[in-house]
């Protein structure tokens, strides 16, 4: 008889499991695709209500054309089972026309995201 | 920057994590954190064949990463590198997985978590023998440094602690 733990082992958790990370990440980038492949720059992240915004450095961003599907990342651990991550797929809100600030926060609109705890490894139960 | 630059050699040498963008057949970007060791020039991560970054980089081979250097403390600044990747099926070599140990699990910091984890490593073993196991191999052909944003509003200087 399989046990009640003989399912597939899993380091997948719910977004709201790791609230630490989701409010206070220690680092943060966003991925998005290039002409020339793909691009990542290392943002900030803050939450004002219910809205997820990205603190970027416009220069830091491709200029060839309006970025707005983008990944936005938030990580944490350096060992095997310290590692915690959040990744959002959203969209990236318009600049603001001319920002040449060094710091722009825009909004972030996800439409999926999963997140992963390793120190959190179980097995699922069968069936 | 060249990638044998000292500045690249000082982020290789203190960086744990890399955060590995991708992008897939379709062009849908993607960023994951994967432990890392160098090898031959070249970074080698061990990851499942399933994964988005090994399906995408097999798919399309440019990539570009994230060094924080985080070793060496909080710095306004990450090494960001482009390069190509090659995935390959199977379990790293020896020579690769000696250095995998030696900076993730026999550290002494690698050791203490190793140890408070204790009763999941048997489940890591299954965790692993769940899929097909791929190593990506990342030629880096150019580096430069980027800065992390700073919010002079921010109390503890902008960068979240």
């Amino acid at each position: 008889m399989a046990s009640t733990h003989d399912g597939r082992v899993t380091q997948r958790v719910g977004v709201d499991d790791l609230v630490r990370l989701a409010s206070d990440p220690p680092r943060a980038a966003i991925a998005f695709a290039t002409e020339s492949g793909p691009g990542c720059v290392p943002v900030l992240v803050r939450r004002i209500d219910d809205q997820i915004q990205v603190g970027l450095d416009p220069a830091s961003l491709p200029s060839t054309r309006p970025l707005q599907r983008a990944v936005l990342l938030v990580d944490d651990g350096r060992y095997w089972f310290d590692l915690q991550a959040i990744v959002r797929r959203g969209v990236l809100g318009p600049l603001a026309e001319g920002s040449t600030r060094a710091l722009v926060w825009v909004p972030f609109a996800s439409q999926h995201e999963v997140a992963w705890d390793y120190g959190s490894l179980r097995a699922e139960p069968a069936g | 920057m060249k990638p044998d630059d000292p500045v690249v050699r000082h982020y290789l040498a203190h960086s744990m994590v890399m955060r590995l963008a991708t992008i897939s057949a379709r062009g849908n970007a993607s960023i994951t954190p994967l432990w890392f060791v160098v090898d031959r020039g070249r970074f080698v991560a061990a990851t499942g064949a399933a994964t988005l970054a090994a399906r995408n980089a097999g798919a399309d081979a440019r990539v570009m990463l994230l060094l924080d250097g985080e070793k060496a403390g909080r710095s306004e600044l990450v090494l960001r590198m482009s390069g190509t990747a090659e995935v390959r099926k199977g379990l790293p070599p020896a020579r690769v997985m000696a250095r995998f140990a030696a900076k993730y699990y026999v550290a002494p910091r690698g050791l203490r978590s190793e140890f408070a984890h204790a009763r999941q490593w048997s489940l890591r073993t299954r965790y692993y023998a769940q899929g097909e196991a791929v190593l990506l191999a990342i030629e880096p052909t150019h580096a430069e440094l980027v800065s992390v944003p700073v919010d002079e509003a921010d109390p503890d200087g902008g960068r979240p602690a």
